[in-house]
């Protein structure tokens, strides 16, 4: 049943732009992060590294398109079946809210996870042409480590966008909601309580990893945090998925 | 009696104020029935609530005979639905938004969309993308949809709604044909009464929530009727005259000076000539039609929509 829900959720997708992000985003943050060092190596002479390119691609990844455009994509798959009032229909279906609401999850997974490993693939590609032979302090599996770890990162923060999406029946306030979040984010990135920000602690978690060459670095706070985000507001979510039907939200 | 549907005070409260209140629909099996009332009379809210889409506030259901207590008891692989407007994936053609249906549905038998396309005429547009739809061929999809899985009751939430008459007149024919070949029964739902009184067997009325009346076929008919409407000076004589000399009983008078009479009327002519030569005087004499629509104002006050 998991597999054929996984199926229908995926199906649905079929030629809608929501896809062409993953290769957009994927391609944008190797492509932003190889120019930037390109520019370094041309002005000041720092050549371009394996270690500077994987950085720097998993810091764009992170820090700029991975919580607005993965933001956008839980939206879409929550708020269009309202919008296109399909919503009824598939409540009206044998299957439980809450298995639905997983498989959608489980879509979003999916999608992060295809994000993250193409962009991942892409920058090896890219450094095999640019630079040659893999080199650097960070074995490859330990950036690859990374990167997997940034695919749980990113989905704690999907609770928020879906709370926002199932309650609001609306794309513009979660966007909206994740874009201040980012804004934010630059301001207080680097201060001691980043950590304890649900957009800039996935960034901090993964800068820890990155600077540290190690895993074994104080992440906790920042994982606890986010663990705690995703608990929070998934409840909620599934909780106004089932019922908020029932409740005279809008007054009318 | 064989119901397929009943709903006993069913009632929907938000905050303090009933959207529904104590309705209790009776749907016998193989009927067609019509739920007749104004937009915002409370339809839509109850038939969410016997799809199981929010909760009732008290009251119950029963679903092919058994009593509804909880979500998993609504045996929804039995019935077919429109839910509001009919809603689809537009990035998926005709065929793939029927996939997703059969597959939910866990109906093993893929030639099934086929089947359910070629009733509603749609065959030939099963590669179309939904988007390059019009109104009413999303209907006829929506149709088709709700009678893929086979279902022994359909729900059709206005099905007509924002359709042009010749729409309206395809969809009606399509549900007509349906309730006979598949021997299914349904509730439909409109505000257009013109629509549910050619349709329906049975209507139920509902107004500002409350189901006001329930009546079947024939009962229809019988306000569907003509009658002689005379004006006259003086109703009193004149109701002598049609009750002692020429013997009609099945009269009355509507309002001061205006009297309908509903049998004899081919001897209008005869009745007229009476009346004169009593010393009546008439202003005015026509025949005019009794309708549904006559006795929905005459429950609820007001008009409903005729097109």
């Amino acid at each position: 049943m998991w597999s054929e829900l996984l199926y229908i959720e995926i199906m649905k997708l079929k030629r809608s732009f929501i896809v062409w992000l993953i290769f957009v985003v994927a391609i944008t943050a190797v492509t932003l992060s190889y120019i930037s060092l390109h520019l370094n190596s041309v002005y000041n002479y720092i050549p371009v590294t394996w270690y500077e390119l994987l950085k720097g691609n998993l810091v764009y990844l992170n820090l700029l398109f991975a919580s607005p455009v993965f933001s956008l994509v839980t939206s879409y798959i929550f708020v269009r079946e309202y919008h296109d009032h399909v919503i009824y229909q598939l409540f009206s279906y044998p299957v439980s809210r809450v298995k639905i609401i997983v498989s959608k999850l489980l879509v979003i997974i999916l999608f992060i996870m295809v994000t993250m490993l193409l962009s991942f693939l892409l920058t090896m590609v890219l450094g095999s042409i640019v630079i040659g032979e893999y080199q650097s302090t960070v074995p490859i599996h330990g950036f690859f480590k990374i990167y997997v770890y940034s695919i749980f990162l990113q989905l704690s923060i999907v609770p928020i966008s879906m709370l926002l999406s199932i309650w609001k029946k609306s794309i513009v306030y979660p966007v909206s909601i994740t874009v201040v979040g980012l804004v934010i984010v630059f301001f207080i990135l680097g201060e001691s309580y980043d950590s304890y920000f649900p957009w800039s602690a996935p960034t901090r978690v993964v800068f820890e990893l990155i600077g540290t060459k190690a895993l074994n670095v104080d992440i906790v706070h920042p994982v606890i945090m986010l663990a705690t985000v995703f608990v929070v507001t998934l409840v909620p979510s599934i909780f106004l998925f089932r019922y908020l039907d029932n409740f005279d939200w809008t007054g009318k | 009696m064989d119901y397929i549907l009943r709903t006993v005070n069913l009632s929907k409260k938000y905050k303090e104020k009933y959207v529904v209140k104590d309705v209790s629909m009776n749907i016998k099996k193989g009927d067609l029935y019509g739920f007749l009332g104004k937009n915002g009379a409370g339809k839509t809210t109850t038939i969410r609530m016997i799809m199981n889409l929010i909760k009732p506030s008290s009251g119950y259901i029963e679903l092919f005979g058994k009593e509804i207590n909880n979500s998993s008891d609504i045996p929804l692989q039995r019935i077919g639905s429109i839910i509001e407007t009919p809603g689809f994936y537009l990035n998926l053609t005709a065929e793939e938004n029927l996939e997703i249906h059969r597959r939910l549905m866990r109906m093993p038998n893929k030639s099934s969309i086929d089947e359910a396309l070629d009733m509603v005429g749609l065959l030939k547009a099963k590669k179309k993308l939904v988007k390059t739809f019009s109104l009413g061929m999303k209907q006829r999809l929506g149709i088709a949809r709700a009678m893929l899985h086979h279902p022994e009751l359909l729900i059709l939430d206005e099905p007509t709604n924002g359709l042009d008459p010749v729409g309206i007149k395809e969809i009606r024919q399509l549900i007509m044909r349906l309730r006979v070949e598949r021997n299914i029964t349904v509730l439909i739902s409109s505000h257009i009464l013109s629509e549910v009184e050619q349709m329906a067997r049975t209507i139920g009325i509902i107004h500002q929530g409350q189901l006001i009346k329930e009546m079947d076929a024939d009962s229809i008919r019988s306000y569907n009727f003509q009658y002689l409407e005379i004006h006259v000076d003086n109703d009193k004589l004149a109701s002598v005259v049609i009750e002692r000399e020429l013997g009609i009983c099945n009269y009355k008078i509507s309002k001061p000076q205006v009297i309908r009479i509903y049998e004899k009327l081919d001897q209008s002519q005869e009745i007229n000539r009476a009346l004169i030569n009593n010393g009546v005087n008439i202003r005015q004499c026509s025949f005019a039609k009794a309708s549904l629509e006559g006795y929905f104002i005459k429950l609820t006050g007001d008009g409903l929509n005729v097109e």
